[in-house]
């Protein structure tokens, strides 16, 4: 039996305790198992229909950087749709969130542990596309830590948005601005003339590293570029949730609303 | 009889448990004004509209709260106690009520609690849940637990330690206490001669005039008597004295302040805690009555569950004494299993 944490680490421990269930219960809910795995399926197919990458041409090449990054993107808007924003609103649905609440967990602590159990299966499941897309590792490993911290805005801006959803059928009426922003990024990077927003966008700053990092190119203007536009995105949806948590403790308690 | 004009004026003013007959929005009520005046102490609620994540069992339930509780209370230590070892790999949305509400009450045991508020606490219990619960109740009680219960009906909360209320116009007033009992009715020995006895009881617009051999049991709630004839409840105009007086030669027998029952109807004597009794009748809802801890002897001599009743009887028959047997009734009159 564990020891009772000293009372500064209290919350921080509870956060703790729940992230780790809400990560077995990812594990356990076939939907949100496959929604992990089949960007790491289609990566696999890839790999296996282009063997080697070392002998391909540069088209190529940039094919295989946008096949990656659009699986990242694709495993971002699962990550905030389903692990995030679903989750919560079926926690919130079946009563799961009002036990805990009443048991002195916070709010805040269920939205904390909910993002790092969903940004923690999204980064595996990104890291093992990186990997199998681009064998090189010194290449992959860049590219998925920017790619991966790239899409944490488009993560806390599903909390936020799941702090919303009371109902599992809400999320899909919530997720609809999520999946718009969250695929313009892969839409104007398609486009000559719209391309160049694209790395503004909450998360598209990865783009620019990616394309320099795979075709050629100068990476440290685009990996500026990339951490500062991540940056602020994320503090700007950090701030959205935090002030949507505080709306939601003002509109309801653990009672009820 | 006391009476509080709100829930913080009740938990302010009472530092007992406090057992409540209400409805769901005093429930609530209750619930968060123990979260406001307990904020900093340990609470635990047992809410029925609690529910775990759908993917649960009963272990994996109780496993995460004990450590979200800080891990003081082994979950398997909280199966065991609530007998819950067979359905302990049982998914908890599969649960019959029964079981589901002991679940509530083990999960509310792992924090250790020092305020505890549980809706309906013995309502959808068996025998054996409610005496794990009035076990587990009687213990934390005795460690300086304080209980706050909302319930229905008001007979349940007088198996409970502590004091039972009702809750009328959102203000809680205080069922009268069992010390508080007057002197017993005398006995003018006018029973002697056969008469005719009927009880009156009212439905809706008509009167009717039960036997008393029909009624089950009486029970007094909200200022107002009821008889109990084949599982129906009906107002009486006459008193809880009147009602003793006129039916005790029926054999009839006061087991609480607030309850008469039927003798003949009692199936099961249990004895749950150290001060918690209960008498379950073999009427249409096998209802369980309390049967206060100061009328449990008397109710055993009637009954001759004592030495001396049954050495009485073997007497009268011309039989020798026989040792007791065993069985529940045995049990009680011994001081019975927790």
């Amino acid at each position: 039996m564990t020891a009772p944490a000293p009372g500064a680490l209290r919350p921080l421990r509870a956060a703790a305790v729940l992230a780790r269930k809400y990560l077995a219960d990812l594990a356990r809910n076939p939907a949100m198992t496959l929604s992990a795995a089949i960007p790491v399926l289609c990566s696999l197919f890839f790999r296996l229909v282009w063997a080697e990458q070392s002998g391909l041409s540069p088209d190529a090449l940039a094919l295989v950087a946008t096949a990656m990054l659009y699986a990242v993107m694709f495993e971002a808007l699962m990550a905030s749709s389903m692990f995030v924003m679903y989750a919560m609103a079926e926690e919130q649905e079946k009563g799961a969130l009002g036990t805990l609440l009443r048991c002195g967990v916070t709010r805040g602590q269920t939205v904390a542990a909910r993002l790092a159990s969903g940004f923690a299966a999204f980064a595996v499941s990104c890291a093992a596309c990186c990997l199998l897309l681009l064998p090189d590792p010194t290449v992959a490993l860049p590219i998925a830590l920017i790619s991966i911290a790239s899409q944490l805005p488009l993560i806390l801006a599903g909390a936020a948005l799941g702090l919303r959803a009371r109902t599992q059928m809400s999320t899909m009426t919530l997720s609809v601005p999520l999946f718009i922003v969250g695929m313009l990024p892969f839409l104007l990077s398609g486009t000559e003339a719209a391309a160049p927003i694209a790395p503004y966008l909450p998360n598209g700053g990865a783009f620019p590293f990616v394309h320099a990092l795979v075709v050629g190119g100068n990476p440290l203007p685009a990996l500026l570029t990339a951490l500062i536009t991540t940056a602020l995105w994320t503090a700007a949806t950090a701030l959205l949730l935090a002030w949507m948590l505080r709306k939601e403790r003002r509109e309801e308690d653990a009672f009820g609303k | 009889m006391a009476e509080y004009a709100s829930a913080d004026k009740l938990l302010a003013d009472l530092s007992e448990s406090a057992h409540i007959e209400c409805g769901r929005e005093a429930s609530v009520a209750l619930a968060r004004a123990v979260r406001r005046r307990f904020a900093t102490r340990r609470c635990a609620f047992a809410l029925e509209a609690d529910a775990g994540c759908p993917r649960d069992t009963v272990t994996s339930h109780l496993r995460f709260f004990s450590q979200l509780a800080g891990g003081a209370v082994h979950h398997e230590d909280a199966v065991a106690h609530f007998g819950l070892r067979g359905i302990a790999r049982a998914n908890l949305r599969d649960l019959p009520a029964s079981q589901a509400a002991l679940v509530r009450l083990a999960r509310a045991s792992l924090f250790q609690p020092e305020v505890c508020l549980i809706e309906r606490p013995l309502s959808d219990l068996d025998p054996e849940g409610r005496a794990s619960a009035l076990a587990w109740m009687s213990e934390a009680e005795e460690r300086g637990c304080r209980f706050i219960t909302t319930l229905q009906p008001l007979r349940e909360a007088l198996l409970m330690p502590g004091v039972a209320l009702w809750c009328e116009d959102g203000r809680f007033i205080e069922v009268a206490r069992e010390e508080e009992d007057g002197p017993a009715a005398p006995d003018d020995g006018a029973f002697d001669e056969v008469r005719v006895c009927k009880i009156p009881a009212k439905a809706d617009a008509a009167t009717l005039l039960f036997d008393p051999r029909e009624i089950d049991f009486i029970e007094s709630a909200n200022k107002q008597n009821h008889v109990s004839v084949r599982g129906s409840l009906y107002p009486t105009p006459l008193t809880m004295d009147e009602l003793d007086e006129e039916l005790s030669r029926f054999g009839f027998f006061r087991c609480h302040r607030s309850y008469i029952v039927n003798a003949q109807r009692v199936a099961k004597v249990e004895r749950y805690t150290r001060n918690s009794f209960n008498l379950t009748l073999n009427d249409a809802n096998r209802t369980s009555i309390p049967l206060s801890k100061g009328r449990a002897q008397e109710l055993h001599e009637r009954l001759g569950l004592t030495r001396e009743a049954r050495a009485a009887q073997g007497g009268r028959s011309g039989q020798p004494e026989r040792p007791a047997r065993g069985g529940r009734e045995g049990d009680a009159a011994k001081g019975g299993p927790r």
